[in-house]
């Protein structure tokens, strides 16, 4: 009977494989390293430990060459990964795709090793710094497309700056691949050459959640990334490497949008201020030129012979004073007005007046302009100025004219 | 991704800062003629049109970099 429903060990193994492998997902597991031995073959063999429990550990030499240090007997640390089990054996193994430092102390210690090797290779050096542009309309972002960073950032952009034209590399910013993710969102907009900034980061979180912007892989891309990049991590009192790497660090990402993007407000009084500038330059140039156009009225004026210039004078002035006028409003009418004037002189240039035919009369005694010809006497002199030379003559008659 | 120059084809705030800072200064320092004046002007006013009309914008831009495109 018992015999009859008996499995086989080799049915019960692949069973507790099922259940075993298929019901526990990939996770994280923390503990004490207690035992620790790396293979001739690259591959890590290790005891994760607490009070109670004991779990075999395996590092496969590919992740090991991925990690930026390995744990020593005594650490508490953190290990991703899933389990296996191994039927031949009949034992069960934890797969290890990653481990991190776990505990403040060790993250600390962890990050302090890394800083020190970081910036031995340069990485932080003040000279490697890019200064922002001072209004920049297109931004890069490295973050999560779900996260509230940039929910943050975008609003303060839309307060702000609401012209910015944003592209958004979506990366994780916490779990295992997250540093890989961002470094290649980092790279890619870069490459890409359109962003005029970059803003890297995420909220606040534990230490453990920010620790990706601590690898290795983050900091030189943030150190090598041309486009001048800024950092916005966690809260204010979160520094990564990733900060100390980029060409700015911003205690949080809305602070990071508020320091990148010009303010609206101070944009529009740049712009007034200009405006202002403009207008005032054009009337002070309009002004120069009704002087101008003025003192050359007040020659021909002085010069004049004949009323039908007088006329022509008056109506200079008369231009003028509606030039002037108009200096106050609107600009753009003046040009009109100012090629009509231009015009107008050139047809008060007295030569071109006597080139037309016209001649100028004046009395021989004193050289007066004749005005009327009831002002001359019968036999008077006379002098006649033609457009080229001079006569003299003698007046046989006079009639009121109208 | 758009390619840059249809992206942008007007100045940028920075380059129409700059274009009307010399525009004011060569209206307000040497002499250019009236004609010269008056261009320049008209190149300040629309310019200046142009960045207002641009600070007055409402509508976000938020473009998704596609993981194929990194290349």
């Amino acid at each position: 009977m018992a015999e009859a429903s008996a499995l086989s060990v080799s049915e019960l193994s692949a069973r507790i494989k099922i259940v075993l492998e298929g019901g526990l997902p990939l996770l994280w597991v923390q503990g004490e390293v207690s035992q620790f031995t790396q293979h001739r073959s690259g591959h890590c063999y290790f005891t994760l430990s607490d009070e109670q429990s004991q779990l075999s550990c395996v590092l496969w030499r590919g992740r090991v060459a991925q990690q930026m240090a390995l744990p020593q007997v005594g650490d508490l640390i953190l290990a991703y990964g899933k389990v296996v089990v191994y039927e031949r054996g009949g034992r069960y193994q934890f797969d290890c795709y990653e481990l991190r430092p776990a505990g403040v102390g060790e993250l600390s210690l962890a990050f302090e090793a890394l800083k020190q090797k970081l910036a031995a290779e340069g990485l932080f050096a003040l000279e490697r710094k890019i200064p922002l542009p001072p209004i920049p309309e297109r931004i890069g972002l490295v973050t999560s497309p779900d996260g509230a960073a940039l929910q943050d950032i975008l609003r303060v952009a839309r307060e702000r700056a609401p012209w910015t034209e944003f592209l958004l590399a979506p990366a994780a910013v916490q779990g295992s691949g997250a540093a890989a993710e961002i470094a290649a969102g980092i790279k890619a907009l870069d490459k890409s050459g359109w962003p005029q900034v970059i803003i890297v980061g995420r909220g606040g979180g534990s230490p453990e959640d920010l620790w990706a912007f601590n690898e290795a892989a983050v900091v030189r891309a943030v150190a090598e990334c041309q486009t001048p990049i800024v950092s916005a991590v966690g809260h204010e009192v979160d520094v990564t490497l990733c900060d100390l790497a980029a060409d700015l660090r911003a205690p949080t990402p809305s602070a990071a949008a508020e320091m990148v993007l010009p303010d609206k407000e101070a944009l529009q009084q740049r712009f007034d201020e200009l405006r202002l500038r403009l207008q005032r330059s054009m009337e002070g140039r309009i002004t120069e030129y009704r002087r101008w156009l003025m003192d050359y009225a007040a020659v021909l004026m002085r010069n004049s012979v004949m009323s039908v210039w007088r006329e022509e004078s008056q109506r200079t002035d008369e231009l003028g004073r509606r030039l002037g006028a108009a200096g106050a409003r609107m600009m753009e009418s003046w040009r009109s007005d100012l090629n009509l004037l231009q015009e107008k002189l050139g047809s008060l240039n007295p030569h071109a007046v006597l080139a037309r035919g016209y001649s100028i009369v004046r009395r021989q005694k004193d050289a007066t302009p004749v005005i009327r010809a009831t002002d001359l006497a019968v036999d008077e002199a006379i002098r006649i100025t033609f457009h080229q030379g001079e006569a003299g003559a003698r007046i046989t008659h006079s009639e009121t004219g109208s | 991704m758009a390619k840059k120059a249809e992206a942008h084809p007007e100045k940028s705030f920075e380059e129409a800062i700059k274009r009307l800072e010399e525009i004011v200064h060569s209206l307000e320092g040497q002499t250019p003629s009236l004609d010269d004046s008056l261009k320049l002007f008209e190149e300040g006013k629309s310019l200046l049109s142009q960045c207002l009309a641009k600070v007055e914008a409402v509508e976000q831009k938020l473009r998704i970099l596609s993981k194929d495109n990194t290349a």
